[in-house]
């Protein structure tokens, strides 16, 4: 299809916007993060730096402990992903392969609860956490995240083996694989635009989750990247350069892991869309 | 026309046949010292599993299938020997399909039972049938490259890699893969993928190979290629094979036996000649040969005394055999059973030429108003309305009384089941 002139200029003009709107607040980040303490609260602000300063970095991880809240949440939203697309992975396939009767109404369940208000289960989610003692463990945050990702990851997944040609099942059956082998040697493998996409939708959503995280880690060590940054500023400081340089930095796991897989993200969310 | 067109390709081929096994014969003679002969018990081709010999390898006993309010097979009985390459014929939708994965297990009989090398399998998972199938759509797993596609069920069986190797290696030998090995699925024209999905149901070497419709999603040219595969690889295994087809002359070129079945029963169990003249009822007559036999209705009368009974229809007469009871009656007439004859009985004005080169078949236009095609020589010289005299070859010729043939009424070669209809 060919544009004129005057579409591709407004096109042009139109990303320009929507690229500026969105990338703006992370480059301001990104320019404080390497400012200098004086620079960063000079008036008026300048846009670039002038001289590139590494003080705010270095202070965010020595100061205020960043290397730690990256481990908690690597491990926190690390372990969800992997649980999530296993345990969904099997789920979606019987709901997508298996003859039964509700797999429907199950389905649009499952999707129901993906719709629950978080601050409508954050009560009783506490009040389980703590009889059971997991107040400040990793599974007291990785058990909440898998039952919100879940049923989205599920979908996912559904959706995709739903398209897979129903011989390449039975031919697995044939040559004697079982169930569990069928779903781990040959739907996860054909179905890997849709693991992935899962993946990386569960893998963002629990490296971002603030209201749980601040909820049920309410031990500093335990703490994960949103909360730990939102807690840096103290009684009496505000430090925007160590607060910027730590949101930069827990921005970066996320554009790598999009930045590698996202030729397999953008077939994974629009696959099933349309019959190929 | 086509099907003569595949006739001239079927004598190439049979040529070709005839040579194959002797350049084979000089090929392995040259590479003597390689797999084959350094290692005997592996590299030969893949044999089926040697049972006790002469028996039935597939019992079917009453099997029945229903979905919903669709009876799809109704009491299906059917021994299928050892080393049968049996082809299960009909039109789509009659059940053929439905039963062949009623024998894989990967539908489950309504009623029934199934037994292959004389275990009771009716309950057995698919993988416990020790069967293997071929699908219509190749079924290949796309991920794996052709080495891992074949190696699957070895694995899945946890056969040690050496003897997966080797298996491997003789399978797609066999096939001519051994240079695509490496390859992806996607990377193979359709005839590789089907010879791939073949492969991965040789290495197994199972009781039983299951074929449902594999060349149906080839063109024409290399059906008939894979057509001749698949019977060398059958006389080279030796194995039981069961094959499903709508294609009736897929199956009259491949089967030893035939079993032909509409609306889920089978019409008739028999050899692709058997079948050809003795069709046991309308249905197989009309089903089986191309052109089709021609059918004339009409009426057997009462025999007169001292006389032989008369078929009278549309412009023709046949003395009925012995027997004709009097009553409604269809003559069935194969185009190579009518000619053209100068002192024919009745005669017909020709509607229409088909000239395939080797053949030449003319549809006339019966004094009586049948239509009929006939086949004649390519030197005749014949044209558009020209009016012929013919006359019917009457020991070939067939009649049925309520759908079945009387022919084969009064010596019944094989069981049949329910009455057949005309055309389907």
């Amino acid at each position: 299809m060919r544009r004129s002139p005057g579409e591709r200029l407004t096109l042009v003009l139109a990303i320009a916007v929507g690229m500026l709107f969105s990338i703006a607040p992370v480059l301001w980040f990104a320019t404080i993060a390497i400012k200098s303490r004086i620079e960063i609260t000079a008036i008026p602000p300048s846009l670039f730096p002038r001289e590139i300063s590494f003080e705010a970095i270095q202070a965010a991880i020595h100061r205020y402990g960043l290397m730690m809240f990256v481990k908690n949440s690597l491990i926190v939203a690390g372990s969800t992903t992997i649980v999530c697309v296993f345990v969904g992975a099997f789920a979606a396939y019987a709901l997508a392969r298996i003859r039964l009767r509700f797999s429907r109404a199950l389905l649009i369940a499952i999707l129901a609860v993906a719709m629950f208000p978080q601050i409508s289960i954050a009560g009783p989610v506490w009040r389980i956490l703590r009889t059971l003692g997991w107040l400040n463990t990793y599974q007291g945050l990785i058990i909440p995240y898998l039952a919100l990702t879940l049923p989205l990851t599920v979908w996912i997944l559904a959706n995709f083996f739903k398209e897979l040609p129903g011989e390449l099942e039975e031919a697995a059956k044939v040559d004697g694989a079982g169930p569990f082998q069928t779903v781990t040697k040959v739907f996860i493998p054909l179905a890997a635009p849709g693991i992935f996409t899962a993946a990386i939708l569960t893998f963002i959503y629990s490296w971002n989750e603030f209201f749980f995280a601040l909820l049920i880690m309410t031990r500093r060590k335990m703490q994960t990247l949103p909360v730990g940054i939102a807690l840096f500023p103290g009684a009496y400081t505000m430090p925007w350069g160590e607060i910027a340089a730590a949101s930069t930095i827990a921005t970066i796991p996320l554009i790598v892991l999009v930045v590698l897989f996202q030729r397999w993200i953008i077939s994974g969310l629009t696959a099933g869309a349309v019959k190929g | 026309m086509k099907n003569s067109g595949e006739l001239t390709l079927i004598i190439e081929r049979i040529a070709k046949l005839v040579a194959w096994p002797l350049k084979r014969l000089l090929k392995s003679e040259h590479q003597s010292g390689t797999a084959e002969h350094s290692n005997p018990g592996h590299g030969n081709p893949p044999r089926a599993n040697p049972g006790p010999p002469g028996k039935n390898r597939v019992v079917i006993r009453g099997v029945s299938k229903r979905f919903g309010k669709t009876q799809a097979l109704s009491n299906i009985d059917l021994d299928i020997p050892e080393g049968e390459l049996c082809v299960l014929l009909g039109p789509s939708g009659c059940g053929k399909s439905t039963l062949l994965r009623i024998i894989a297990g990967l539908e489950p009989a309504t009623t029934g039972t199934i037994l292959i090398n004389g275990t009771d399998v009716t309950d057995e998972s698919p993988g416990n049938r020790d069967i293997a199938m071929v699908f219509q759509n190749y079924a290949i797993y796309p991920h794996m490259d052709v080495f891992h596609n074949i190696a699957f069920p070895l694995k899945l069986r946890k056969v040690p890699k050496d003897e997966i190797h080797t298996r491997v290696h003789a399978t797609a030998k066999l096939l001519q893969l051994d240079e695509l090995l490496q390859r992806k699925p996607f990377q193979l024209s359709g005839g590789q993928r089907q010879r791939v999905a073949m492969g991965r149901a040789i290495v197994r070497r199972p009781t039983v190979f299951l074929f449902d419709e594999p060349l149906s999603n080839l063109d024409a040219r290399l059906r008939l290629e894979m057509r001749v595969e698949i019977a060398q690889l059958h006389r080279k295994l030796g194995a039981t094979m069961i094959y499903v087809t709508h294609d009736q002359v897929e199956a009259m070129t491949l089967a030893d036996r035939i079993v032909v079945i509409s609306k889920g029963c089978i019409q008739q169990i028999d050899t692709p000649e058997g079948l050809y003249t003795n069709p046991a009822n309308l249905m197989v007559a009309g089903f089986v040969g191309t052109p089709a036999m021609n059918f004339v209705q009409g009426r057997i009368s009462c025999p007169i005394e001292g006389k032989k009974s008369l078929f009278r229809g549309e412009g023709i007469e046949l003395e009925v055999p012995e027997c004709g009871p009097p009553g409604e009656a269809v003559a069935g007439i194969r185009p190579e059973h009518v000619r053209i004859d100068p002192d024919g009985a009745f005669s017909g004005k020709v509607e229409f030429i088909e000239d395939t080169g080797s053949d030449r078949y003319a549809h006339v236009k019966l004094a009586g108003g049948a239509k009929m095609v006939l086949r004649v020589s390519p030197h005749v010289t014949l044209k558009i309305d020209d009016t012929v005299p013919l006359s019917i070859d009457e020991q070939q010729a067939h009649l049925f009384v309520d759908g079945i043939n009387v022919r084969t009424r009064e010596q019944p070669r094989t069981r049949q089941e329910g009455p057949g209809e005309a055309g389907s």
